[in-house]
């Protein structure tokens, strides 16, 4: 089969924008087929631009998997930046895939990864750009299965317009169970309707079109029900049971321009064993998984040799929590010290044990350190289950501090259940009592410069969590709460940065929204709204526009606190977390009282129950029956 | 430390790297090729590799070098051919090498031993009606002693420069209708080559030409070097 590329026309456009490396592929180690009559097509797709999503991890895990299969050939699709998507209209291009340059409307499937709410405007310029129609209704039989997955899917409700087929969960198994399908329905000749109809007996497949949505007359839904028999009531989440014998790729597209993530990102376990309350992640990813010590070691090993990359940070909700993180931090120091290839974690918690492994790690460099606090006094963090202790954070700033550190970063949010001017004060004090840790140490140990710098994002709720049910605070509120942290904040050596609230109140909206607000987000993005997430695209006035339009108040979905006893829009998606383990965990919130983490005691938030016909191995859970299984089978 | 001089071409594939994404692939492509990479010492150790000259964003090239430090105690060690071959199996489609030599101990840096380049720059959309007479006025313009531009640096200040020391000769040919074909020879100044297309434009400038608007692809057809400069 020849291809139908667009090269020539592309080759044109490219010296007039600006990053033209990153549309024209040809990578290290990127994949090409020859195509016959039996390959399947699928672009992976990542509604944003080429340096953001070749950060993603995922996206290489399914690149490596779909591509081990013979007959499938899986390609990458990104975001063009606006002077690209000018130029591609204007010429006529429509948006093609990096490594064959024909269009992507050519395609068998077309798998968004949704990571973040105010992507989506993104997803459906993607698919306009595609010459695809944007509605699934409107899609003809020879157009390609539009899929998503990523954490967003988790509440697919707000593009269920938009989408044929949603992957709940992780993906490594379910993807080839749906290829299979796939192959067996191209034989058949039946039609589109019975492919999807065939998808939605998969578990962890979605398809919302088979859906019928009722509502309550204050807007509320009032019932949630599948239209064919082959649509579940219910869609279990897929998990994969054993991370030590699962794919993982031992060879990585290695980009020529700088990605935000421009080093190799080894992911060493999922899921987080902390439960803190505001997280979905903490929840979605359970149970927690490990990678053995060799597993890493090796497949880490055959990474550095066929990419080349300097640097390889071990990926995790919580690296820090790796039951070995000391051998393997070590071991790897020490297998590439001769190569100088450095070994770093991105997402650390607050203890001494932590600076003791970034001293070993970054032996020169001594560039800053993120703690993330998240609220600003005992009180909050007890609500929100986030178990650091004021004293931790300053021994360990002192720690960090003495070692010749000077920059510290703060995290913290605003707009937490139950938060009060006290709480706003105590961000002001520990940022404080951090400066005033660094004057203790004595001046030939510490750093020249010191800076604090004091970041606060705004609180969005989020489905599976024990917050689900929570109105947000509007944004007059979270304007003044910011405003009123500015001005407590006097010290030079402190600086302050915070998030655009508006951004925040949109995502709460589409993070918990219905499948009504899919003529919103269509009405948003034909008034121009793209790249929402980067703050010199992000316009609130066309949002606001798009809202008044649809006759939708946004409100509803935001800042109204909603009934316990309310069918929530995500209800029919079992994520092995229980409902009533989510509302105690809300209901201890209230009381200010916490709940253990998943390496000192079981919670029973029902993750054993539903993974018990599939027992995972290499767990950091617990509970005693997964434990006893686990030593049994080692 | 061996020090091995690398000569290679950049081929279409491969236009649009800048500068830093070059110098990020061939270290990457040491990495994968498993060679003893000699580091230089201080706080932040870094490969040792330099390259003669940094390649415009879209140009394509028959004659580029590097250099790149080995962390060997002879030369005895190095089997030449060998280290093509290895080389050349670790860089991506678009950089074809073609030469790879050992280079004497105190081997001057490439950046000061650059006597020439030669450029193709093609230009379409350029209507020329009598190409003699448009190379008349292009000797006219070379024959210029002094021939200024003003450059605005990144912090927004204004500088006068005379172009005139930074190129030697210029021809041009028509290939088809409107379609020039540049041929340009470059002198570095300060140990570093100015950009082509600033000459060619500036004195497009200086005729007067308002056409279309351009569309320029340049092409290095060589680099050369010399010890003894």
């Amino acid at each position: 089969m020849k291809l139908n590329n667009f090269k020539n026309e592309v080759n044109q456009i490219l010296s007039k924008v600006k990053k033209p490396i990153t549309y024209t592929g040809n990578e290290v180690n990127s994949i090409h087929k020859e195509l016959t009559e039996d390959t399947i097509r699928f672009a992976l797709a990542f509604p944003d631009i080429y340096e953001v999503g070749m950060s993603h991890i995922g996206t290489k895990i399914l690149y490596g998997l779909l591509n081990s299969y013979e007959d499938i050939w899986a390609e990458r699709v990104f975001a063009p930046w606006q002077d690209m998507e000018e130029l591609m209209i204007e010429k006529g291009i429509p948006l093609y895939a990096l490594e064959s340059m024909d269009p992507i409307k050519n395609f068998d499937f077309i798998g968004f990864s949704l990571q973040y709410e105010m992507s989506y405007t993104n997803l459906l310029n993607m698919l306009k750009l595609s010459h695809i129609a944007l509605q699934s209704k409107d899609r003809l039989e020879s157009d390609p299965i539009i899929i998503a997955g990523g954490p967003c899917t988790y509440n697919p409700e707000p593009l269920a317009d938009f989408i044929d087929i949603f992957v709940i969960g992780e993906s490594e198994e379910v993807l080839p169970e749906l290829m299979d399908a796939y192959r067996e329905w191209k034989k058949s000749g039946l039609s589109r309707q019975d492919f999807l109809k065939r998808a939605a007996q998969i578990e962890g497949i979605y398809v919302p079109q088979f859906y019928n949505v009722e509502y309550n007359g204050n807007g509320t839904i009032k019932s949630f029900t599948p239209t064919v028999v082959q649509a579940k009531p219910i869609i279990k989440k897929r998990f994969i049971k054993d991370l030590n014998n699962t794919y993982y790729p031992e060879n990585l597209i290695v980009s020529y321009t700088q990605t935000v993530h421009d080093r190799l990102s080894f992911e060493i376990f999922r899921g987080c064993p902390h439960g803190c309350r505001f997280c979905q992640a903490g929840q979605i990813y359970k149970p927690v998984r490990e990678k053995s010590l060799n597993r890493i070691m090796d497949n880490i090993d055959l990474l550095l040799k066929n990419t080349g990359y300097e640097e390889v940070s071990l990926a995790s909700l919580s690296s820090g929590d790796y039951s070995n993180i000391e051998t393997l931090i070590s071991n790897l120091m020490q297998k590439y010290e001769d190569k100088k290839i450095g070994v770093s974690l991105p997402s650390l918690r607050i203890d001494s044990l932590s600076i003791d492994m970034l001293k070993e790690m970054e032996k020169v460099k001594r560039s800053s350190i993120t703690l993330a606090p998240e609220a600003g006094t005992q009180r909050l963090r007890d609500v929100i289950n986030k178990n650091v202790k004021e004293e931790d954070l300053l021994n360990t700033v002192s720690l960090a501090f003495n070692e010749g550190w000077g920059r510290i970063k703060l995290y913290f949010m605003t707009g937490l259940p139950t938060e009060t001017d006290k709480d706003i004060e105590g961000i002001a004090q520990i940022a404080q009592k951090v400066v005033d840790e660094y004057f203790k140490i004595p001046k030939e140990n510490r750093n020249k410069n010191i800076q604090v710098i004091v970041s606060t994002s705004c609180f969005v709720p989020k489905p599976f969590t024990p917050f689900q049910w929570v109105g947000q605070i509007n944004t007059e509120e979270f304007n003044r709460r910011q405003s009123y942290l500015k001005s407590l904040i006097k010290n030079r050596r402190i600086k302050y940065n915070w998030h655009e609230s508006t951004l925040s109140y949109l995502e709460a909206v589409f993070a918990r929204g219905d499948r009504r607000l899919g003529k919103v987000l269509q009405r948003a993005f034909e008034l121009g709204c793209r790249f929402d997430s980067w703050s010199d695209c992000f316009e609130p006035e066309k949002w606001e526009q798009a809202f008044k339009d649809c006759e939708i108040n946004s409100d509803f979905y935001a800042l109204r606190q909603r009934d316990a006893s309310e069918i929530l829009p995500w209800d029919f998606i079992d994520i092995g977390v229980t409902k009533d383990f989510l509302r105690l965990e809300w209901e201890k919130a209230l009381l200010g009282i916490t709940s253990t983490n998943c390496k000192i005691g079981c919670e029973q938030c029902g993750i054993i129950e539903f993974t018990k016909d599939n027992l995972i191995k290499n767990s950091l859970c617990l509970n005693k029956d997964l434990k006893n299984y686990d030593q049994s089978q080692n | 430390m061996i020090k091995v001089r690398i000569k290679f071409k950049r081929g279409e594939e491969l236009r649009f790297l800048s500068h830093l994404d070059q110098h990020r692939m061939f270290t990457r492509a040491l990495r994968r090729a498993d060679l003893p990479i000699s580091f230089s010492h201080g706080f932040n150790p870094h490969p040792i590799i330099s390259f003669a000259n940094a390649l415009s964003v879209g140009m394509t090239s028959d004659s580029e070098y590097v250099d790149i430090g080995l962390d060997l105690d002879s030369d005895e060690e190095i089997n030449l051919k060998q280290l093509h071959k290895t080389l050349q199996s670790v860089l991506p489609k678009g950089i074809k090498i073609s030469k790879v030599e050992i280079l004497p101990e105190g081997a001057k840096s490439l950046t000061r031993i650059i006597e020439y380049a030669d450029y193709d720059i093609t230009c379409t959309d350029l209507h020329v009606t009598d190409i003699d007479s448009f190379n008349d006025q292009l000797n006219d313009f070379v024959n210029q002693e002094v021939i200024e531009i003003e450059s605005v640096n990144k912090k927004g200040k204004k500088k006068v420069r005379n172009i005139r020391p930074a190129f030697e000769t210029i021809e041009a040919i028509k290939q088809q209708k409107d379609v020039i074909l540049f041929h340009i020879r470059m002198i570095p100044v300060e140990n570093s080559l100015l950009s082509p297309e600033k000459v060619i434009l500036t004195f497009l400038g200086q005729i007067n030409y308002y056409g279309n608007k351009l569309n320029i692809t340049s092409h290095r057809k060589d680099l050369v070097i010399n010890e003894d400069l």
